[in-house]
């Protein structure tokens, strides 16, 4: 199993269905469980964006993930139709730091994808954003 | 979601288990502010059945700790994976909570 495909709604709870895929394409692929994970988190991420923001509430929309695995990479493609949006032109929230009382809720969720993923790429083609995270899996 | 509560020496222990994602936060949260608001001693969340925390667990982390912030009761965290205290480091919740490597430190921290 090289490749997995899984079309879902864009609505929070079909995201465990995306968890599930994960586990079972990595465990398959024989990918250590410290990087599915890590993949799960930085997908958590970007598709909980695309949950919160892409689509209008009234119309809602979907969402593809596909993994594939070859030459030693993990890599998981997310495309959605909706709004053009390219989280690596995301300026950096510089205010994660310091106590409790001077912290601000969000901000870090690209901050993790950025530091969990090996590389992050972003096109817009035709109505979709499509956005490649990958993950070296060195050879055991 | 499943969080066992345990008690040891006068501290209250909750040991989460699985992941803390976007899916299930907001009750991750719900139900530690429960649990918390239950008791009135020091309190650590013992993260070692934790596989992963997305930044929308980090999230409820901030609001379980403002949620205390005016009670003078501890709250401590431990336990965690090295792979998880990465994404605490790249977050820099070491400034936010104490972070403990082992249950026996952060009770005797809680207390």
């Amino acid at each position: 199993m090289r490749r997995s495909h899984l079309q879902i709604p864009a609505t929070q709870r079909d995201l465990r269905s995306v968890v599930a895929l994960v586990d079972a394409f990595c465990g398959a692929n024989h990918v250590p469980v410290t990087l599915s994970n890590r993949m799960n988190l930085a997908l958590d991420e970007v598709l909980s964006n695309i949950v919160n923001y892409a689509y209008s509430a009234s119309e809602g929309g979907t969402i593809d993930v596909e993994l594939t695995f070859s030459n030693n990479e993990l890599t998981a493609l997310v495309e959605d139709r909706g709004k053009p949006f390219d989280p690596l032109q995301v300026p950096q929230n510089d205010n994660q730091k310091g106590s409790l009382k001077d912290r601000q809720l969000g901000g870090l969720g690209l901050l993790f994808v950025k530091q969990l993923m090996d590389s992050v790429s972003y096109a817009r083609s035709g109505d979709r954003n499509k956005l490649t995270l990958t993950i070296h899996v060195p050879s055991t | 979601m499943d969080i066992r509560e345990v008690d040891q020496d006068g501290v209250l222990i909750l040991e989460p288990s699985g992941n803390i994602d976007s899916t299930n936060a907001k009750q991750f949260a719900a139900q530690i502010i429960g649990a918390i608001q239950a008791r009135q001693c020091g309190v650590v969340i013992d993260f070692q059945k934790i596989r992963y925390v997305s930044s929308a667990g980090f999230r409820s982390l901030l609001i379980i700790g403002k949620s205390m912030e005016d009670s003078n009761r501890k709250l401590i965290l431990c336990g965690m994976a090295a792979e998880v205290r990465r994404v605490f480091d790249f977050a820099r919740f070491d400034e936010v909570f104490v972070i403990c490597s082992s249950r026996e430190d952060g009770t005797a921290q809680a207390r």
